[in-house]
């Protein structure tokens, strides 16, 4: 029998062997350099999508405040279902130009959400800091021990202190970090460890958890949420492992007890919430869960069959699934995936013109206003970008 | 920064004659390329069953290493750092392809009836490997290729050593029924 086994064991490794020299290597230096500059473009590009207004809104309300009517609906609807109010005028969005804009929204409050406009982090109070220069390509961010946990496009982490100055680079595999859903608790994932401490101030210590084999996603209570191919995990402060109950979530967001994200069923994505302390599916449907509120109360979604960007984003009841509010068809501007939440606002980064960037709001009576001035930044600049949230 | 013809001593393989700004922190990558290129391709062949795919992995692979060039502070791991971003690159392929749970299959894919003869004996182990679900075939590809320890494949690819062990052996066991080997028909 050993002998058998020795003898597969040769016979497979001969044969990888030789057919890896079938393999050959035609990559130039600079189909690297060229491949590499054209990432940055698309890694951009790929935060956004195109918004949707439902067209009889756009002349139905002053401009750029939609009114949204799928408060009992459950997944995005084709924009047939805005428009049973009379004929469609000859100005519907079909004849909006996408040049139009952010001409197209009407300014609302400044959103009170932290974010990061190149290397400046605007926090809700309206103060401003200032990341380090070696910060490049943020993609997310956290408060950390006073200073700042930055995660770059690629992937890489750096922590730097209240100062500025350089603590923790990350020198090999992807990082990630998350905040707790009180906000008072950091962890970031570096080099096949964790590492968990306070968001502000100085004098506590970390705790280190190896994680060789997972990828940080968040906090589930007082426990770290990570995903590994048994499924989601948590771990406690001791280090124990924990599968979290109910069917698997991907890409995750977090709200107390609450669990939402992807629900993939092998026939198309759905999106689903689960209460983890029963492993209850409160629902499945046709909306993915991208951001919880803060209270709990709602989730802001986006269609579960998109994937290059979002076609829409709706506010749903975080319990039932229903739809609380939504945006329609198409004007023209790109929206992100990513979401923050000001009160009972889902604020998101939208894009016009590939250079013209501004933060919208969704809020839960239906309006959708702008609540940032319109900044311009180069194609290949990251835009607004949310820190890392629960 | 140095502007140089990127043609200079074969760095990376980069031929084109047109002269390039390219900075000594370039020079460096495209040396390391040059030497780990051919590693990587090979490796990514046999995870990918086909020249075009490996070519694609490569090039996603390197130009993740490229854009973290600077931040890799210790070069010494660099190939380390390569091959967890090449099987990483991998992984998010063939996770893309199926957004749902992955399941580790019990079940090996059902390849027929071939006859496996002496001669055709290579060629049809390359298909029962070909025929692997992805991630028990990176199993496979990193334990016998690489010569990577359980616990190394478990690290790599986010599961379990015991998974990791559980896999390769299901699949030898197929293979032993598959493709005798000639100490076993003696």
């Amino acid at each position: 029998m050993r002998i058998e086994q020795r003898g597969t064991e040769d016979l497979l490794r001969s044969t990888l062997r030789e057919k890896a020299d079938e393999a050959h290597d035609g990559l130039t230096f600079a189909d690297i350099r060229d491949g590499a500059a054209a990432q940055r473009r698309r890694l951009r590009q790929r935060r956004l999508g195109y918004l949707a207004a439902a067209a009889v809104v756009v002349v139905a309300v002053p401009a750029g405040v939609y009114t949204l009517t799928d408060r009992d609906t459950a997944g995005p609807r084709p924009p047939t279902s805005t428009t049973s109010d009379g004929p469609a005028p000859s100005h519907t969005p079909s004849s909006t130009p996408s040049s139009q804009g952010f001409a197209a929204f009407s300014r609302g409050a400044d959103a009170k959400v932290s974010y990061v406009l190149g290397r400046v982090v605007h926090l809700p109070d309206g103060s401003r800091s200032t990341l380090p220069a070696a910060a490049d390509d943020v993609v997310s961010f956290a408060p950390y021990h006073g200073g700042w946990i930055v995660l770059d496009s690629v992937g890489g982490l750096a922590e730097y202190d209240s100062t500025g100055a350089p603590v923790l680079r990350s020198s090999q595999g992807e990082s990630n970090v998350a905040v707790s859903s009180d906000g008072m608790r950091t962890a970031f994932q570096v080099d096949g460890q964790t590492r968990v401490g306070i968001t502000s101030g100085m004098g506590e210590g970390e705790v280190t958890h190896p994680l060789s084999a997972g990828r940080l996603v968040g906090f589930l209570g007082d426990r770290l949420l990570v995903t590994t191919a048994a499924g989601l995990r948590t771990i406690d402060d001791a280090g124990n492992e924990t599968a979290v109950p109910g069917p698997a979530i991907y890409v995750p967001t977090i709200n107390g007890d609450l669990l939402g994200g992807l629900a993939g069923n092998g026939e198309g994505n759905q999106g689903a919430v689960v209460d983890t302390s029963t492993g209850s599916v409160l629902w499945r449907n046709d909306w993915r869960p991208l951001r919880f509120s803060p209270d709990g109360r709602y989730v802001a979604a986006a269609p579960a069959a998109d994937e290059d960007h979002p076609t829409a984003i709706a506010i749903l009841d975080a319990r039932t699934g229903d739809v609380v509010a939504r945006t329609g068809e198409s004007v023209g501007v790109t929206l992100g995936w990513s979401v923050a939440w000001d009160q009972d606002r889902a604020v998101f980064e939208a894009v016009a013109g590939g250079t013209q960037h501004a933060l919208l709001a969704l809020d839960v009576a239906g309006r959708l206003t702008r609540v940032s001035d319109v900044v311009t930044r180069a194609p290949d600049e990251q835009g607004f970008v949310f820190p890392a949230l629960p | 920064m140095t502007t140089q013809g990127v043609r200079m001593r074969g760095r990376g393989r980069v031929e084109r004659s047109v002269s390039v700004a390219v900075s000594d922190a370039e020079l460096e990558f495209a040396d390391w390329m040059s030497a780990r290129q051919g590693a990587l391709v090979r490796t990514a062949y046999l995870l990918t069953g086909s020249q075009q795919a490996a070519e694609d992995l490569v090039q996603a692979t390197l130009t993740k290493i490229y854009l973290a060039w600077d931040r890799i502070a210790d070069r010494q791991h660099v190939d380390a750092y390569a091959r967890r971003a090449l099987v990483n690159e991998h992984r998010s392929t063939w996770r893309s392809a199926s957004r749902r749970p992955e399941v580790l299959s019990a079940v090996l894919p059902d390849r027929g009836h071939e006859q496996t003869s002496y001669d055709g004996e290579r060629e049809a182990v390359w298909q029962f490997v070909q025929g692997l679900p992805p991630r028990q075939r990176a199993v496979i590809v990193l334990r016998y290729y690489e010569d990577l320890s359980e616990a190394e494949i478990a690290d790599l690819l986010g599961i379990s050593a015991g998974t990791v062990k559980s896999q390769a052996s299901r699949a030898l066991a197929a293979l032993r029924e598959r493709v005798p080997t000639r100490e076993e028909e003696r």
